[in-house]
C-alpha cells in the first residue's frame, strides 16, 4: 500500500470512530497538526501558571490562597501531562521538552492570548478561573472526543480537575458580585478589561482568519482529522449562550453594545474582536509578553542544576 | 547554558527517561495506568508520579516502570502482527458470561414448580 492509499484507508478508520495510539502509523499532517495543538495547549498550561501565581502571596483569605495555589499547580501538572503526550509524538523527529522550552524562548512557540495580559486586580484573579477557565473547558470538552487517544485520556484527567478551577473561579466572583459597591465595580472594571480578550480565545473564524486560508486550514485538518468536531465560531458561540446570560443575572455589564442573540436561531452577532492585535500579542506583542517569557527563562536556567542532578549520568555540581 | 534556545540550533537533551506511571485507586483495585513522565531514576519518577497525578486521591499502590521495559503488542489494526485482535476465534461465546445467562430463568422455573401447591403436598 503506497502513502496515498493509507492515508486514505487511516481517514476511512477515522470516520469510523477508531481511535490511533501513539505508535500506530499515521500520515505526516496528522503527526505535525496533533503536535502543533497539543504543544500550544500544553505550553499555556505552563505558561498561565504566571499570570495567576502573581496572586498567591495577595489573596484575601488563607482558603482562597490555598485554593489558588491548588489550582496554580493543577496547571503546571496539566502542562507536564500535555508536553509528555506530544513529546512522544515527536520523537521521530528526536525532539522533546527542552526542544519546545528553546522554542519558547526564541519566540518559536506560541502560547493563548490571555496569558500575555495583565491581572492589576483580585477580580481579574477571579474572572480568569470563571471566565477563562470556562472557555477552556468548553474547547477541551469538545476534544475529548478528538481522534488521538493518548490526548484524549491525558484530557479525561485535565478536565476532571478544571471542573473544580471553574468552581474556585464562580465562587470568587460570586463573592464579588454579593459585596460592596466597590467590590462590584472592581468586578465589571475586571470585566470591560477582559471582554476583547476573551472573545479573541477561541481564535478568529475561518473566514477571518489572518493570512486567509492558511491559517483556517489548520481548523479544517483538524475537523477532517476527527481531532476536533467544532469550529472556533461554533465554540465561540456556545460560551456566549452559556456565560452572557450568567453575567447578566449578577448585574453587571458586557462592553459590547452590538451585543445580540438572534430569537429563532439563537445565534449570537458580536463585535469582532481586533485580530491584528490578536496576531500581535500571541506573537508576544503583548502588555505582559516579555515579563513572563523572562520570568519562565530564568527559572528555567535556574533550575538546570537540579535537572542535572537528578538526571540519570549524574555529573559533578 | 544561558541564553537557551536563541541560536536555533539543536538542544542537548537532559539524560531523562520515560516511565509509565501505575496506580491502584481501590483497596481491592487492579494496577491501572495513569501517565507518564520523564525522570533520571526510579525514585524521581515517583516522586514526581505522587505531585504531578496522584495528590488529589486516596491511592493504595504506586508502580513506576521505565517505558523500555514493557513490551507492548501493535495497536494498528493495519500491522499484520496486530495482536489484540481475537476475532479469528468465533463462534466465542463458550467463554462468555452472556451465553450462560439462560441459567438464571432456568432456575427461577425450578424454583416456582418447588413452591406450587401439589408439589408440596
Ligand atoms: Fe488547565
Ligand atoms: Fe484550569
Amino acid at each position: 500500500m503506497d502513502v496515498a492509499d493509507r492515508t486514505q484507508e487511516f481517514l476511512a478508520r477515522l470516520d469510523s470512530g477508531h481511535k490511533i495510539e501513539a505508535e500506530d502509523w499515521m500520515p505526516d499532517a496528522y503527526r505535525a497538526e496533533l503536535i502543533r495543538l497539543i504543544r500550544l495547549h500544553g505550553i499555556s498550561e505552563i505558561m498561565g501558571t504566571l499570570p495567576e501565581k502573581e496572586w498567591v502571596p495577595r489573596a484575601p483569605t488563607l482558603y482562597r490562597k490555598l485554593a489558588l495555589m491548588a489550582k496554580v499547580q493543577d496547571e503546571a501538572g496539566h502542562g507536564q501531562i500535555l508536553i509528555r503526550v506530544a513529546e512522544d509524538l515527536m520523537a521521530p523527529l528526536h525532539q522533546n521538552r527542552e526542544d519546545i522550552m528553546a522554542d519558547l524562548f526564541a519566540g518559536r512557540q506560541k502560547f493563548h492570548n490571555v496569558f500575555h495580559m495583565p491581572v492589576p486586580t483580585w477580580a481579574d484573579a477571579g474572572l480568569i478561573g470563571w471566565l477563562v477557565d470556562g472557555a477552556a473547558i468548553i474547547t477541551q470538552g469538545m476534544l475529548l472526543s478528538g481522534s488521538y487517544a493518548p490526548y484524549t485520556r491525558a484530557l479525561r484527567r485535565i478536565v476532571e480537575e478544571e471542573g473544580f478551577h471553574i468552581q474556585h473561579g464562580e465562587s470568587i466572583c460570586m463573592a464579588l458580585a454579593e459585596g460592596t459597591p466597590r467590590q462590584r465595580a472592581m468586578f465589571q472594571d475586571a470585566l470591560t478589561r477582559w471582554w476583547p480578550s476573551l472573545m479573541m480565545f477561541f481564535g478568529p473564524p475561518e473566514r477571518s482568519a489572518p493570512g486567509g486560508a492558511g491559517a483556517g486550514s489548520h481548523q479544517r485538518a483538524n475537523l477532517r482529522f476527527r481531532i476536533r468536531s467544532k469550529t472556533n465560531e461554533e465554540l465561540r458561540q456556545r460560551y456566549l449562550t452559556k456565560y452572557v446570560p450568567r453575567i447578566r443575572a449578577l448585574g453587571f455589564s458586557i462592553p459590547d453594545a452590538t451585543l445580540a442573540q438572534d430569537p429563532d436561531t439563537g445565534a449570537w452577532t458580536y463585535q469582532p474582536p481586533d485580530w491584528d492585535l490578536w496576531r500581535r500579542i500571541i506573537g508576544n506583542g503583548g502588555p505582559r509578553s516579555a515579563d513572563r517569557l523572562e520570568l519562565r527563562r530564568m527559572s528555567y536556567v535556574e533550575g538546570q542544576w537540579v535537572r542535572d542532578l537528578l538526571s540519570s549520568t549524574r555529573k559533578a555540581v | 547554558m544561558t541564553n537557551p534556545g536563541q541560536s536555533g540550533e539543536t538542544v542537548p537533551h537532559q539524560d531523562f527517561g520515560v516511565y509509565e506511571v501505575f496506580a491502584q485507586t481501590q483497596p481491592l483495585g487492579a494496577m491501572e495506568w495513569q501517565a507518564s513522565l520523564m525522570a533520571g531514576s526510579p525514585q524521581m519518577a515517583l516522586s514526581l508520579a505522587q505531585q504531578n497525578f496522584l495528590r488529589r486521591r486516596q491511592i493504595y499502590g504506586l508502580w513506576v516502570v521505565p517505558r523500555d521495559a514493557i513490551a507492548k503488542a501493535p495497536t494498528d489494526p493495519t500491522d499484520p502482527s496486530h495482536a489484540a485482535d481475537a476475532l479469528f476465534r468465533l463462534p466465542k461465546g463458550y467463554r462468555e458470561l452472556s451465553d450462560y445467562h439462560y441459567l438464571v430463568s432456568k432456575w427461577r422455573q425450578y424454583q416456582q414448580q418447588a413452591m406450587t401447591p401439589d408439589t408440596m403436598a
